[in-house]
């Protein structure tokens, strides 16, 4: 299948059936376009774009024909490319519906493909900011539930919310995303999230201040004062982290 | 006494415990209601000396009735004494687990009263966790050592991951420094620990009553307090691992806390350098396939401080390079220096289907500025190079580099091994001679 990359620039919505939508059409007419844009980033181009309008149905067949045509793996690959923050993302993740689409073989085995690679180090990112997170998090107790505010570079909360409802199995929690205002709630390892809202307001509570103290007293005696070395500290936990941390 | 004063008191006893890894158990079989195992480690925070916290590290008292040189919490030491409760301790881990402040716990102990009594009040804590509260987290216990068999075995039961201290790399420097404690009584529980698992994976899984030590064990070295080589300590890390299939080695540079003839004066730098140099070595040992004698030899028994140990293999083999990355096997791509095992496996992915040049491989996350002296792609070297050993070493260290290992250098220089002309190295490096780049 040869496809025909054009210098031509699309826009969509930015929302994961619009990119679907996207893909029915760069299939359909059998083309690539140079650049796809989003109102995000539209923005700061001056190239005029021809708009696509998210077709929910026609994204939701495109989805179904994914999953029969492509390996698990390789469809997990894309969806979760497309939640990371990769400029760019939707042409990279073009070539890897295409490149997915004529092999037998796991699309990370193609890193020789620079938007595979692209793909794959965002990818990277987004884990390893999720990995850091699974540490970096604090709740505390209000009332019976535990609520926890972060400020994440990537779309991190949806991959870390089953990380705390296999730890906490029978506790509800909740988990406000600062950056995209999106807010996690995890009740009996159920996970649900709402959109676009702002942070719940809560009053702290008296005990937690006494947990917190106990904790940056551990924290003070742990350290030994002949090995100090601030710098390393600065590049384990970056002070992008500290915001909502207790520990400081 | 309040609690957050005994905190104050166990963890400053427990700092100098290396112990950051929290996990190596995934899917935990454990019954209970809360927590969790992750596969891969999480730390949950930093501190200022730049060591990952990731266990609430305490121990359970430091009042010792031994008085070995080296530790803190010797006996003839006047320093201010505290011992938990088995519910403190668990009520600790738990208020600290639900805000996840830490992965589990990590529960040592002085010896108070005798070993038994000791390892009883680890079990009675451990219960607590397990039994009423419910906890399912990882928990690493150190066993005491001399402690009858069964309560090793219990405890070995209620934790993930037990670890029996070595302390000193030798026989002699224990007799010396730890002369109440039994040498033979140091590896026993070691011994017992990995019969019992071998014979526990006999059993099918549906049929053991519950995971024994499912994180496996670890063990910890005390470096610069006795005068063993490097080559002795890597050799010792080396038969550990494959004798007791330890998870595992710990290195603590050795701080000297106590004012003692057999020991380093109070004023001496812990030698940090060292420390790294040998967790280097401890990572060609688990994960790139190197022995023992390859990174260091009785002729050469200490690691050069101005060069990394995998560098040093290199240069000393020059023979075997270039390697050609597109053709090498996984095995001869982890032999080149600023190639790891995760940069290793990306150029194997990337050449299936693609012909790799030089320029792809930083991409690939290969340390180019230290790779380029050892690799070729399709047989193409890079241009401007000049291919001498002793020219590479110069050029794998910058002038600021040096000064940095030379400050944090604690060793004289006699105890160093000595690949290039210091003096001649260092002359070169601040005239800023450059080859080509």
């Amino acid at each position: 299948m040869s496809i025909e990359e054009t210098n031509e620039v699309w826009e969509y919505d930015g929302s994961y059936y619009g990119f679907l939508t996207i893909v029915y059409h760069a299939f359909k007419k059998n083309c690539f376009p140079e650049m796809i844009l989003t109102p995000e980033n539209s923005v700061e181009t001056l190239f005029i774009s021809e708009w696509f309008e998210t077709d929910e149905e026609l994204a939701k067949k495109i989805y179904q024909r994914l999953e029969q045509r492509l390996k698990k793996e390789n469809l997990l690959f894309i969806i979760d490319g497309f939640y990371c923050s990769l400029k760019e993302k939707e042409r990279c993740l073009l070539d890897a519906i295409q490149i997915a689409l004529s092999t037998k073989d796991s699309l990370t085995n193609h890193l020789g493909h620079p938007s595979i690679l692209a793909l794959q180090k965002s990818l990277k990112a987004l884990f390893s900011e999720v990995h850091l997170f699974t540490g970096f998090v604090r709740f505390e107790y209000v009332g019976a539930f535990l609520y926890s505010q972060i400020a994440p570079k990537h779309f991190s909360l949806p991959y870390l919310c089953p990380h705390f409802a296999q730890r906490y199995p029978n506790e509800t929690l909740m988990i406000y995303d600062e950056t995209h205002r999106l807010l996690g709630i995890i009740e009996q390892a159920q996970i649900r999230f709402i959109e676009n809202t702002d942070p719940p307001v809560f009053h702290a509570q008296s005990c937690e201040q006494e947990v917190q103290d106990n904790w940056r007293t551990f924290l003070r005696a742990v350290t030994i004062e002949e090995r100090k070395n601030e710098q390393v500290q600065l590049s384990h936990l970056p002070k992008r982290f500290r915001g909502n941390m207790v520990d400081f | 006494m309040d609690l957050s004063r005994k905190i104050e008191i166990l963890a400053e006893s427990a700092k100098y415990d290396v112990s950051c890894s929290s996990s190596g158990v995934a899917d935990n079989q454990r019954t209970g209601s809360v927590g969790s195992t992750a596969k891969a480690g999480i730390c949950h925070s930093f501190t200022s000396d730049g060591r990952c916290v990731s266990l609430l590290k305490l121990l359970f008292t430091n009042a010792c009735i031994f008085d070995c040189h080296y530790c803190i919490n010797r006996k003839s030491n006047a320093i201010p004494r505290a011992t938990f409760t088995p519910q403190e301790v668990a009520d600790l881990t738990m208020d600290f687990y639900m805000r996840n402040y830490i992965e589990g716990l990590f529960l040592s102990s002085a010896i108070i009263k005798n070993v038994d009594y000791t390892s009883e009040l680890l079990i009675k804590t451990l219960k607590i966790l397990r039994h009423e509260k419910g906890f399912k987290g990882y928990i690493h216990v150190k066993a005491i050592p001399g402690a009858d068999e069964r309560l090793i075995e219990e405890l070995g039961f209620l934790a993930d991951r037990m670890s029996v201290n070595v302390e000193l790399p030798s026989r002699e420097s224990l007799k010396l420094l730890a002369p109440d404690k039994d040498p033979f009584a140091l590896y026993k529980p070691m011994k017992q620990i990995t019969h019992k698992k071998k014979e526990l994976s006999l059993v099918p899984a549906l049929k053991r009553a519950s995971s024994f030590v499912p994180a496996g064990q670890s063990t910890q070295m005390i470096i610069g307090a006795s005068p063993e080589s490097d080559h002795s300590i890597v050799k010792i890390a080396e038969n550990l691992y494959q004798k007791y299939d330890l998870k595992r080695v710990y290195y603590s540079a050795y701080i000297p806390v106590n004012q003692d003839s057999l020991l380093p004066a109070v004023t001496t730098d812990p030698p940090l350098l060292r420390e790294h140099r040998l967790y280097q070595a401890d990572w060609l040992l688990r994960f790139y396939r190197f022995s023992a004698d390859e990174i260091l030899s009785p002729e050469k028994p200490n690691f050069n401080l101005y060069l990394d140990p995998k560098a040093n293999w290199a240069v000393q083999n020059y023979e075997q390079f270039p390697i050609d990355v597109q053709t090498a096997s996984y095995e001869r791509l982890l032999r080149i220096p600023g190639i790891g095992p995760k940069s290793a496996q990306n150029i194997l992915k990337a050449r299936k289907y693609y012909k790799l040049h030089l320029s792809d491989l930083k991409k690939l996350g290969v340390v180019v500025k230290r790779a380029q002296y050892f690799i070729s792609c399709n047989g193409a070297v890079q241009a401007g190079l000049i291919q001498e050993p002793e020219w590479i070493i110069t050029s794998l260290i910058s002038s600021k580099q040096y000064d940095t290992l030379k400050k944090v250098n604690t060793q004289s220089r006699h105890e160093q091994l000595s690949l290039f002309d210091v003096e001649r190295f260092e002359a070169t490096k601040h005239k800023e001679m450059r080859y080509v780049n």
